[in-house]
């Protein structure tokens, strides 16, 4: 049986945070969850993931800082944005840091969810061929 | 003529003689007729025959030789005594007059040589009679050549006399001018007698005159305008041509006063109310001369014509008086203006300064006169100012530039400055002229308006983040009601009453309208009062209009509506906001979606001269007309006055319109109730960067 694909959650956000974790984890993710940016980057320090849904709008250590200090060592590792609105400077920054896709959070999650299995599944297949 | 006379004079003697030995022969023949008839009878002794015959020869004859030769004889001798003493006496005569006469004389032969002169002539060349004798005209002629001088002579030959102007070369090589007076006779080979006289001194008086006249007549032309002479009347005698050029009319005799001036009225101050005397100036200026003109005339008294009269010289003034009248308003604008007025020689010192550099500086005129603008410094500016502004206006630029100065009290006050170098026409300055404006004021407006400015720039960045603060906060907990409400919809947290899932799926699609509310508004608001710039780059738009539709498709298969388009076949490419401008397609599409039940929708674009025109039409319910004027507005919604089915927030419109117009185009609506509604905004084809 195929393993099951592990995502980090970063989100400061508890309630939505419940929520969408339950959502994922009933789409067979399986979900470790940060609730800021620093609690992030050690836990990717220890652990691999297959992606990272990353809050854009978080105190202190923001979601695009975060980024940044991902792209820094991992290019590769699909992260997808999280944002309640959106706010064209921000896409448009994190777009130029790096970030794989967004996922606006008064959308059906659902549907967003399903884009960004769709994503990860096409990367596999590119890493298949590549192997 | 005299020596003709004097030689018929001189043959009478002989006549004479002749005649008395004729008388001689008569007589002596009657005696020897007498003796033969009275004596012979007698028969005297022969020798008293003889004596009585010689004695009454002598007895018969005498009176008769008396009186027939004798006497006549006598008389003729003493008629020519008297006359040779008469011509004696003539020559004398002559050669007196001719020798002291005033004029030069000469006697010449037709080769022109000198055959006699007088000391007059003498006198007037410097020679000596003995020189001048062994002279001819060539050598003292200075105006003819010697076969000039031939040629005349030949002419007085056959004329008989002349009369002429010369001049002669005298010893000492002077010129003198001579009238030359000659009379030719033919007597011994041709005679030519010439008076001369030195008309040297006549000549200079006639050139001195002639000059005089010119210099006269050239003054009278070159007067600026023009002169007269008038009587006691004021009746014009004479008009320089200049003058009367200037009229056109006839001006002897007309008073002056009725020709020049306009109202044809006698000066007030005219000198002619006054006694006229000779010599005696006077002056008046006055204005309405010759049509509005303003003239000085001067008056001088004059005798002309044996009668007092007066000389005017007109001078046109208007062009001085117009100078002195803006002079004057110059000064008294110098003396009003607000600004502070300074001008300094050429080294700085203050020769005049205006009422409102003592009103804004506090110091008087005297305190200030010869002291420089130093005294004004408030060192605030260094030296590097002062030396800049000197080298500026030193090099004959004018120097502008703020500064603080201080006034009398010490208070400090900005000043704007200009300083003008004034030159002379050689190009050297020698004086500067300062105008100074007091702009404290403006200055503290100008700080006034850059702290509100801070402020509104403060305001605006407070109120853009408010707005994405408020967006967030507020989008959050939406986000979290409506995944929560979906999980429980969608049976995530297990399965629920069909009754109670169809209340909580309303409650969901409200909060996916509410999203949409909240979410146009942000977008209003970001299009309208955001201070951020379009994103424009290179667009085609009918491949932007092509994927906005294609959004559309599975809805228009949903409601059975055919999407129609009309693009042209070639790329439309447009610096255009992509995002936005797919916004209002999307906008307009949906909106004919929403009002649209049966039909089409037509997207169509059209290419035209600068612009190029987009246009949604629907075949949908239409607008009423009353609605038409407002649609744009915000928070319209045309369909939930006249029918079901419209979900709109009622903002898609609105930010259509503020997106089309803010790349400088334009929207707007053509719709029958019941007839469908088209939909067009226009974009510039020149859309260049805002």
């Amino acid at each position: 049986m195929e393993s099951k694909k592990k995502i980090l959650l970063v989100d400061d956000e508890p309630d939505f945070v419940e929520l969408i974790k339950h959502r994922l984890e009933a789409n067979d993710y399986q979900v470790t969850v940060a609730i800021n940016g620093k609690a992030a980057l050690d836990t990717l320090g220890k652990e691999k993931f297959d992606a990272v849904l990353l809050d854009i709008l978080m105190p202190e250590l923001d979601g695009l800082e975060v980024l940044k200090a991902i792209r820094k060592t991992d290019k590769e590792l699909p992260i997808f944005m999280l944002t309640a609105y959106s706010d064209k400077a921000k896409f448009k920054r994190a777009n130029q840091l790096g970030a794989s896709g967004f996922i606006v959070k008064t959308a059906d999650l659902q549907k967003e969810i399903n884009n960004i299995t769709g994503i990860l599944r096409l990367a596999d297949k590119y890493r298949a061929a590549g192997e | 003529m005299k020596r003709a006379n004097i030689h018929k004079e001189g043959q009478r003697p002989l006549k004479l003689f002749i005649e008395l030995l004729l008388a001689i022969l008569i007589v002596e023949m009657l005696v020897m007729l007498l003796l033969h008839l009275f004596i012979e009878p007698l028969h005297l002794s022969a020798i008293a025959e003889g004596l009585l015959d010689s004695f009454s020869l002598v007895i018969f004859l005498f009176p008769i030789l008396y009186f027939l030769f004798y006497r006549p004889l006598s008389l003729e001798i003493a008629r020519y005594k008297q006359s040779m003493e008469r011509v004696q006496e003539l020559k004398t005569g002559y050669n007196v007059i001719i020798r002291a006469a005033m004029d030069g004389f000469w006697i010449i032969d037709t080769q022109g040589r000198l055959l006699d002169v007088n000391d007059a002539y003498c006198r007037l060349t410097g020679y000596s009679r003995q020189e001048l004798l062994a002279m001819s005209i060539a050598d003292v002629e200075a105006l003819e050549k010697p076969e000039d001088t031939q040629r005349h002579i030949q002419q007085i030959m056959k004329t008989g006399s002349d009369r002429f102007e010369t001049r002669h070369r005298a010893k000492d090589g002077r010129i003198v001018d001579m009238e030359v007076s000659v009379n030719y006779l033919d007597t011994d080979n041709g005679r030519i007698f010439a008076f001369l006289r030195d008309i040297t001194e006549r000549k200079k008086n006639l050139e001195q005159l002639l000059e005089s006249n010119a210099i006269n007549q050239s003054l009278i032309q070159t007067i600026p305008f023009g002169m007269d002479i008038v009587n006691e009347e004021g009746n014009i005698l004479y008009l320089s041509p200049r003058l009367e050029a200037a009229l056109d009319e006839e001006a002897i005799g007309k008073k002056c006063w009725q020709l020049y001036r306009d109202d044809k009225q006698q000066c007030r101050d005219c000198p002619l109310r006054k006694e006229i005397v000779p010599g005696e100036t006077a002056s008046i200026e006055t204005d309405g001369v010759f049509g509005g003109r303003s003239f000085q005339i001067n008056h001088s008294g004059m005798i002309y014509q044996g009668k007092k009269a007066v000389l005017e010289i007109f001078q046109d003034i208007s062009e001085r008086k117009k100078t002195e009248v803006s002079l004057e308003k110059l000064a008294v604008a110098v003396r009003q203006t607000a600004d502070i007025i300074v001008i300094t020689d050429r080294n700085g010192n203050i020769e005049y300064v205006n009422p409102a550099f003592e009103t804004q500086t506090g110091y008087k005129i005297e305190e200030v006169l010869g002291k420089t603008p130093r005294i004004l410094k408030s060192g605030i500016q260094d030296k590097s100012f002062y030396e800049r502004l000197w080298k500026t206006i030193l090099s004959g630029e004018v120097f502008r530039g703020v500064l603080i100065n201080k006034k009398k009290d010490g208070r400090l006050y900005y000043s704007e400055k200009t300083i003008t170098p004034i030159k002379d026409k050689d190009g050297n300055i020698y004086s500067f002229i300062s105008t100074d404006k007091d702009i404290t004021e403006r200055k503290k407006a100008e700080e006034e308006l850059l702290r509100l400015n801070k402020e509104l720039l403060e305001l605006d960045r407070m109120k853009s983040e408010f707005i994405n603060m408020a967006s967030h906060e507020l989008r959050t907990p939406i986000a979290i009601m409506r995944e929560g409400i979906s999980q429980v919809v969608e049976g995530l947290r297990g399965e629920m009453p069909a009754q109670q899932k169809r209340f909580l799926s309303i409650s969901l699609s409200n909060i996916d309208r509410l999203i949409k509310i909240v979410d146009s508004i942000f977008d209003i608001s970001e299009i309208e009062y955001s201070r951020g710039e379009l994103d424009r780059e290179l667009t085609d738009i009918t491949a932007l209009a092509r994927e906005t539709i294609a959004n559309f498709s599975q809805q228009a298969k949903d409601k059975g509506l055919e999407i129609k388009q009309g693009f042209p076949g070639k790329k439309i490419e447009l610096d255009i906001d992509k995002a936005r401008i797919k916004q209002v397609f999307a906008n307009l599409i949906s909106n004919a979606f929403d009002f649209t039940d049966q039909g089409s929708i037509e997207i169509s674009i059209q290419e035209k001269d600068a612009i190029i025109e987009c246009s949604v039409s629907d075949t949908g319910r239409g607008i009423p007309e009353a609605l038409l004027p407002g649609i744009f507005g915000k928070f319209q919604q045309s369909g939930k006055s006249y029918g079901p089915g419209a979900k709109g927030v009622g903002l898609g419109l609105a930010i259509a319109k503020a997106i089309v117009e803010r790349h400088k185009g334009r929207i707007w609506v053509e719709s029958k109730l019941g007839q469908g509604a088209t939909f067009s905004f226009s974009l510039p084809k020149e859309n260049t960067k805002s």
